[in-house]
């Protein structure tokens, strides 16, 4: 059985308007060198997957150019590899606005394709699981879909995006419902399902055919009405990029070491290659409990924080639980709190930011304050 | 297809003297700077001068060698016409021999610089630390209308016997040559950087071939017989910064460069590497990290001042590293104090062990080799080797 995948990189984009001004969901920057979309791939290719369709909607550039030729996930093939899906391919005229628009512009690709199953999924979220494991799963059940979700986080977990499934105690699903605090609905779907790439052409040739809008409010109750749906759940670290806030959290929790072995540990996951230099820590350093990547020169105090590629962070500095992106610049003796400073932020000398736990403070790209 | 320039890197030397470096793989192999190895620096020269066009000529251990070569693509390298090419010794029809020395290795492969009608062949070996781009000295050697041209670079006078010392007219015309001289005439020293016209260096390496008392070295045999016999030869000069990592104590050095900054890595002057797929680095709640430099994957709980750490290096709580290079995916137990060491990839230093001494310009620092484990309290004294 060979397996593809399909991403959809900017579904659920306007949910964090501020990081994806500039990108889509799927390049957004987490967890010190990684793009989200490097989760995915790194799962997919982790799972055997050789195909990868990428749908692309608006602001695509900066997904081109980290994801490239895809060879830095071993995706540079003669047959399949990665496979850009812009807007207006096929014989779309429209740009699609729903994702079962998005699926029906690339059938013509997914025709073509000869895999037997198909992974599709968002990409707002980076997790790392053992995808070959769900694929046997759909396998084994005889399924024709198969929907991946996760158990609701007891306390805050913000679901107000999501839709949960209910099942049956044999885990097939029996409903669709929208997640709420406290409705028993506890699995929450994670928008990565499995099927076959044939069953998957038809199901949407039949229900375009009947005039059907949505995805997820019409084409997946008439699939749970009529086919077979299983569920299969997944644990571990997930961090499901539904606001700001929620950014800021799982950001912040990669500085527990179980949640980075979960990230990081259980599947290699791969990025593209910057040639960056070492990162270099001066006599004024003082880094703790803090992610650091490559590139970085650092000369003044780092606690509770993520360092992408390249930060340079001047001498008496003091960086406190903040995010900050590729080649961000912070001055000397700048004091940042609870601060997300975007791609090549330059903040000049002496300035003092401070956003709070619940509400960080955002620098958009490019800024310079 | 005509190819202007071809480089030759001379990557099969065993470097005897970084002792248990090199026991399981050629010394252009070893690690260095955090995240590079030796030979990311001629091969990112190369990607950085427009030469595209690259043999590696291997010999010594070189299955890890060849396995980070790959296609050559981290330097620019996976071309459909040129790129690069491991060059082993081989068997022909009547014979094949190994690489009886430098000039050989190159003899050997002649038919390969015919195949792309190599104008010039750029000749460098993977043993030294520098960034240059190539592309000005050949210029330089075309300029010359040069038989043979040299790169030399300026050295203190006292450690001039260890190098090939040459002098030159003010036209930069080599008048002189002498492989490591116990009386250096001057103090200008051969980096062992050439680059010769293909028919010359044709030539004189078969010329060298018949010489009964050769021993197929460029520096002891070719370039002086060059010399005797009249080509044009001229030396071209080279100022920035340059480190033969021959020997322990060197390699230490050149790894301490980059910590004072003389060996300036981010000058917009790129060094490629083959990179491995490992997360940021991880400083924990009671790290102390002082000047040192770190690549990913490395988590730091302990005390860290004036290391170079490579990949996946872990420094565990109450762990004090000084002095020190750390190389790829090695453990420093809980505890444990380590100084002026090298400390080479896939060691485990178990709790409350004590290696190494004080820092000491006299003294080689203390050397543990790839994948030992070293039990909990042991001691190690400075100077000494594991192997």
């Amino acid at each position: 059985m060979r397996t593809m995948g399909l991403i959809f990189t900017s579904i659920h984009e306007r949910n964090v308007p501020e990081l994806t001004a500039a990108r889509s969901i799927a390049s957004v920057p987490f967890g010190g060198r990684y793009r989200l979309i490097d989760f995915l791939l790194s799962d997919m290719v982790a799972a055997n997957v050789s195909t990868v369709g990428i749908i692309t909607k608006y602001n695509f550039q900066s997904l081109m150019d980290h994801v490239g030729s895809g060879k830095n996930w071993d995706l540079a093939r003669k047959n399949g590899g990665i496979v850009f899906l812009p807007p207006y391919g096929g014989d779309s005229r429209m740009l699609y606005t729903s994702r079962l628009d998005a699926i029906k512009s690339v059938l013509i690709f997914l025709k073509n394709c000869t895999e037997d199953i198909i992974i599709m999924s968002d990409c707002d979220f980076a997790c790392a699981f053992n995808m070959s494991k769900a694929v046997d799963y759909f396998v084994e059940k005889n399924s024709d879909i198969t929907v991946i979700y996760r158990e609701k986080v007891p306390d805050g977990d913000e679901i107000k995006h999501r839709n949960a499934i209910v099942t049956d105690k044999n885990m097939n699903v029996v409903d669709i419902v929208p997640a709420q605090q406290n409705n028993g609905a506890n699995k929450l779907m994670t928008n990565m399902l499995i099927m076959r790439r044939d069953f998957l052409i038809k199901l949407i040739e039949r229900c375009a055919a009947v005039g059907m809008k949505s995805f997820s409010r019409d084409v997946l109750p008439f699939a749970i009405r009529e086919y077979r749906v299983s569920a299969y759940g997944i644990d571990g670290f997930f961090a499901s990029i539904e606001s700001l806030q929620a950014y800021f959290r799982y950001s912040m929790q990669l500085t527990d070491k179980t949640v980075r072995d979960s990230l990081f540990k259980s599947v290699e996951v791969y990025t593209k290659v910057r040639d960056s230099v070492p990162c270099r820590m001066g006599d004024g350093a003082h880094v703790n409990n803090s992610i650091v990547a490559d590139g970085c020169v650092i000369e003044g105090t780092v606690e509770n924080s993520i360092l992408f590629r390249g930060v340079k962070i001047g001498k008496g500095a003091v960086i406190k639980n903040s995010v900050i992106f590729q080649d961000a610049d912070i001055g000397e003796r700048c004091k940042l709190g609870y601060c997300i400073a975007d791609k090549k932020t330059v903040i000049k000398p002496g300035k003092n930011l401070s956003g709070c736990e619940t509400l960080p403070y955002f620098i958009p790209k490019d800024t310079v304050l | 297809m005509q190819k202007k320039c071809v480089a030759m890197l001379l990557a099969g030397g065993q470097g005897t003297r970084l002792y248990a470096l090199t026991t399981k793989l050629a010394k252009p192999a070893v690690s260095f700077g955090s995240k590079y190895r030796i030979i990311d620096f001629p091969l990112s020269n190369c990607a950085n001068s427009g030469i595209d066009t690259v043999g590696v000529l291997t010999q010594y251990q070189p299955m890890l060698l060849n396995e980070y070569l790959g296609n050559g693509e981290p330097w620019n390298l996976d071309r459909s016409h040129g790129g690069l090419h491991v060059l082993p010794p081989y068997l022909a029809k009547s014979g094949g021999e190994w690489y009886k020395g430098t000039a050989n290795a190159i003899y050997q492969n002649a038919a390969f610089l015919n195949a792309y009608k190599a104008e010039n062949v750029l000749i460098l070996s993977g043993d030294h630390i520098y960034k240059m781009d190539y592309s000005q000295m050949l210029e330089y050697h075309i300029s010359k209308n040069a038989d043979c041209t040299i790169a030399v670079i300026d050295v203190p006078i006292e450690e001039a016997p260890r190098f090939g010392i040459m002098s030159f007219d003010d036209d930069g015309r080599i008048t002189d040559f002498a492989e490591k001289p116990k009386k250096p005439k001057s103090n200008h020293a051969s980096m062992g950087i050439y680059i010769f016209r293909r028919d010359v260096l044709l030539d004189e390496l078969s010329a060298e071939e018949r010489n009964p008392d050769s021993s197929f070295d460029f520096g002891k045999d070719v370039i002086p017989s060059m010399i005797k016999g009249g080509r044009a030869m001229y030396a071209y000069k080279f100022t920035g910064y340059w480190k033969d990592v021959g020997t322990l104590r060197s390699l230490w050095e050149a790894n301490m460069d980059i910590l004072s900054g003389v060996l300036n890595l981010s000058d917009g002057f790129k060094i490629f590497s083959r990179n491995k797929a490992y997360p940021p680095s991880f400083m924990g709640s009671d790290a102390r990290v002082k000047n040192t430099v770190m690549t990913a994957g490395c988590e730091v709980y302990g005390d860290v001042k004036n290391c170079v750490l490579s990949e996946g290096v872990i420094i565990e709580e109450g762990a004090k590293v000084t002095d020190s290079v750390i190389m790829r995916d090695t453990v420093i137990g809980k505890n444990s104090v380590v100084s002026y060491s090298v400390i080479d990839e896939g060691v485990q230093i178990g709790a409350g062990c004590k290696i190494g001494g004080a820092t000491d310009a006299q003294k080689d620092p203390t050397l543990i080799g790839r994948d030992k484990h070293i039990p909990d309290k042991s001691v190690i004294g400075a100077g000494e080797v594991i192997e």
